[in-house]
């Protein structure tokens, strides 16, 4: 294949695109939404390894004291904390402490709603030296009496992934697919190119042409298709991925959301590849029984 | 001997038909050869395994000293750019010019563009089409059509030109100005195989003369219709 060729293959493949319509719409469709939920799943994937990192990196242990706890108690509190070995240091953050930052954070309506009872317990924030001391620490600090439980980053983590494997394996058999019906309709789609085009295909092979150069055109209109489907999805997700961001931060302001630009970009590359490669296989597949000389 | 068949065999096996039966013959290069014989009689099969569109059941089908069924796919391409080939319906592609048309015939074997450029006014110009580039196949009448398909099968200086009933479309007197055309591209060189049951034709050209008859040879020999 001379590249001189490319000439009239690649705008063929886009007239073809047009004579079939409808059919390269439901293709590029089809092809947008498997790859705009690959390009989710690929966000969220991503989302929760960055937060996971973020938290497993953190030395901070959030220690929740039982109500029985009473304000004369929580000084030998603290003592008892700071003198485990591996700690570097206790803040201690009283329920008013608490209900100060909730009601600075969300207005006093929050007070009035909860009925003017705070339900926030007493709390201490103790630092590890660090990350590695984190999980001991938390399993001796939650036998301490008048503990009533430990937060702590790792054990986040763990159900943050436990939660991302469930969606994944769902995830994957969704995208398989949908990627499956994608490659058929682009398949079809081609097959109906090379039914428009079976006349020229029957004098390209009486005049000598090589099979690679009638396969071409058929696989450069699959790739189109496919990639048009990306771009769509990319679209999609540039789009929409600021918006969700601010939501999650809003709303649940203690995950950290990775920033646009360090995900998107690579991630449009893979998709727009990914749609190419389907798109192929679609090709591919309905060429395989056709075209011999 | 640009082409000898060897008991040449066809059968249709699904429709258990025997196309041609026990085919042997040689034909020189340079020839204008003749392919008669009532609807069915086998002739364009005979075209088709010489083009190796179809492969013979049994027996040889030598081209230029090579045996077609032993082509790979490779050289089946290589043997197809080096033969020419005209349909009684011309097969031209509606949507391109006279000119894109003939083109297309380098085009597909990818042919220098500027080598493109030259040599397709030149060979529509032969085959008196100069003053038709532009024309779609829609506007051109059935000579003309046959003429576009002739420069497009010979554009690639084949060594044998097959033409299966290429005047079968055509009234007496365009049919004649067709075979002209055949006449002059045969006196250049070209070995030309028609297949045809044109009787005046045949009688007006006095060449050589294959008839089939039920997929057998029945007659080789040079002159008119023999039947």
């Amino acid at each position: 294949m001379k590249l001189e060729s490319m000439r009239y293959i690649v705008p063929d493949a886009f007239h073809s695109l047009q004579r079939n319509g409808w059919m390269s719409f439901a293709a590029i469709t089809t092809m947008a939404i498997t790859l705009l939920l690959c390009g989710v799943f690929g966000i969220l994937l991503f989302n929760v390894n960055y937060a996971a990192g973020n938290l497993e990196s953190d030395v901070e242990i959030a220690v929740f004291l039982e109500d029985t706890v009473t304000a004369e108690d929580l000084p030998q509190m603290k003592t008892t904390l700071a003198g485990l070995p591996g700690v570097s240091e206790v803040t201690a953050i009283t329920k008013d402490d608490a209900m100060d930052f909730m009601v600075e954070r969300y207005g006093e309506t929050l007070f009035a709603a909860l009925g003017g009872v705070n339900p926030f317990p007493d709390c201490y924030s103790v630092k590890a030296e660090t990350p590695e001391q984190i999980d001991g620490l938390a399993s001796k600090i939650a036998t301490l009496p008048g503990v009533l439980k430990v937060n702590y980053g790792k054990e986040t983590v763990d159900k943050l992934f436990a939660f991302t494997d469930v969606v994944r394996s769902i995830g994957l058999w969704v995208m398989v697919l949908l990627a499956v019906g994608a490659v058929v309709l682009v398949g079809m789609t081609i097959r109906l190119t090379v039914y428009a085009r079976r006349k020229e295909v029957q004098l390209m092979k009486y005049v000598g042409a090589t099979d690679w150069f009638i396969r071409w055109p058929f696989i450069i209109e699959g790739a189109l298709l496919g990639m048009f489907g990306a771009v769509i999805a990319v679209v999609v997700l540039f789009f929409s991925y600021g918006k969700v961001s601010d939501y999650i931060d809003s709303a649940i302001g203690f995950f950290p959301m990775a920033a646009m630009s360090g995900v998107l970009p690579m991630l449009s590359l893979y998709l727009i590849a990914g749609g190419a490669l389907l798109g192929i296989v679609g090709s591919v597949f309905s060429l395989i029984r056709f075209l011999k000389v | 001997m640009i082409i000898q068949m060897v008991n040449v065999d066809r059968i249709y096996k699904k429709q258990n038909v025997v196309a041609l039966k026990n085919i042997n013959l040689a034909i020189d290069k340079g020839e204008f050869v003749f392919l008669t014989g009532a609807s069915g009689a086998g002739k364009s099969t005979m075209i088709r395994l010489l083009f190796r569109e179809e492969l013979a059941t049994s027996g040889q089908v030598i081209v230029a000293g090579r045996s077609l069924s032993r082509l790979s796919s490779k050289e089946t391409v290589i043997f197809r750019r080096n033969v020419g080939m005209v349909f009684q319906d011309s097969r031209l592609l509606d949507d391109k010019t006279v000119e894109e048309n003939v083109a297309f015939a380098m085009r597909v074997i990818e042919r220098p563009k500027k080598e493109i450029d030259k040599k397709v006014p030149e060979i529509l110009e032969r085959v008196g089409l100069k003053d038709r580039l532009k024309h779609f196949p829609h506007q051109l009448s059935g000579g003309e059509k046959q003429r576009v398909a002739v420069a497009r099968a010979i554009i690639n200086d084949p060594i044998i030109l097959f033409a299966d009933e290429p005047t079968g479309n055509l009234d007496p007197d365009t049919s004649e100005e067709l075979m002209e055309l055949l006449r002059e591209i045969n006196d250049s060189g070209t070995t030309i195989i028609m297949a045809t049951h044109d009787r005046n034709l045949v009688d007006t050209m006095q060449k050589r003369v294959l008839v089939l008859e039920k997929g057998r040879l029945i007659s080789d020999r040079i002159g008119g219709w023999s039947l």
